[in-house]
């Protein structure tokens, strides 16, 4: 088991990357022109999903 | 909107791109976690392949059940009509005939399947969006509203709706997330019983946005199994802190390998 206070700077650090992976793929289809903010929130949507699998699947590795 | 993509005179739907990774996820999971129980690994491809042939049967049969009316025997077998409880139980019910022929039916299994299901929910909702296949929401004019036009279930022009499988994306990618972390906190079974009430929550929650038809005081179809699934799992919750507390004990959770 991870000491308390490393835990919980985990887990600030994996939700920072699925907030900021979800807010990055959204502003960058802003850029990019993308039709309407719900078009954009679609690539943020993907973006997300793609940093929540890297997250479940790479996080802690070094440490199991 | 893109319900399918050309690539060398092919056409692949893009529903089933996301469902294909979905289960690719949930497979690439298993194995990691499989590695930390000391069990096969391999046991990963099997689980998948089982869950695979389980969901679409049951998705399949659930869908021609509720729509049995509507369906002549030559479409029974058409390339649309898919209900994710219907999957639920199918994956579950081969699942359950897998881990009894491999010594692995235990509630580790079904822990392992929360966060899978939650995973795989998250991703299967991308293609719902990305296929714009009926799965979005009321009409609605807020600032992220959009319209479905060229979706497999086109929304009438002009008009715009929630698009709901970005909140279910975002719901459950975060419950599968919470329910990873927790993986070594609980004891067998307790995390299963969590899936439960935050499936049955989402659902119940999102419903409320969607366009499905209310059978019965007011709740969609899916919001009354939403309710099922919600209660069967507080009701584990419950049992399971009468019968000697949710947590594992200080041994096993030193044990574990994060």
């Amino acid at each position: 088991m991870l000491p308390f206070r490393c835990q919980n700077r985990a887990i600030l650090k994996e939700l920072l990357v699925l907030i900021g992976a979800f807010a990055a793929g959204t502003g960058i289809a802003l850029l990019a022109g993308a039709k309407n903010l719900g078009t954009g929130l679609t690539i943020g949507q993907l973006t997300f999903a793609a940093a929540l699998a890297a997250v479940l699947l790479l996080a802690g590795r070094r440490r199991s | 909107m893109v319900p399918h993509i050309h690539i060398f005179g092919i056409t692949i739907q893009t529903f089933g791109i996301f469902f294909a990774l979905n289960f690719l996820a949930w497979g690439a999971l298993t194995h990691r976690r499989l590695g930390e129980l000391g069990k096969p690994t391999e046991w990963a491809f099997e689980m998948v392949v089982v869950a695979v042939v389980g969901g679409l049967i049951g998705a399949r049969a659930y869908y021609l059940i509720q729509n049995h009316k509507a369906i002549s025997l030559g479409n029974v077998f058409s390339g649309s009509g898919l209900v994710w409880y219907g999957g639920l139980a199918g994956g579950v019910v081969a699942m359950l005939i897998w881990a009894h022929r491999r010594k692995f039916l235990g509630w580790q299994l079904f822990d392992i399947a929360a966060y899978g299901l939650a995973l795989g929910y998250a991703i299967g909702r991308i293609g719902c969006q990305v296929a714009g296949d009926g799965d979005y929401g009321k009409a609605w004019s807020g600032p992220w509203a959009m319209g479905y036009e060229k979706g497999t279930v086109p929304t009438a022009p002009g008009e715009t709706v929630h698009p709901t499988p970005i909140y279910e994306t975002l719901a459950m990618g975060l419950v599968a997330w919470l329910l990873w972390r927790w993986r070594d906190r609980f004891r067998p079974g307790v995390l299963f019983a969590f899936y439960l009430v935050f499936a049955g929550i989402e659902r119940f929650l999102v419903e409320f946005l969607r366009r499905n038809e209310h059978v019965l005081g007011g709740l969609t179809a899916a919001q009354l199994e939403s309710l099922g699934l919600l209660v069967i799992g507080a009701m584990a919750l419950v049992f399971a802190q009468q019968g000697g507390g949710l947590r594992r004990s200080a041994t096993a959770a030193a044990n574990s390998s994060v």
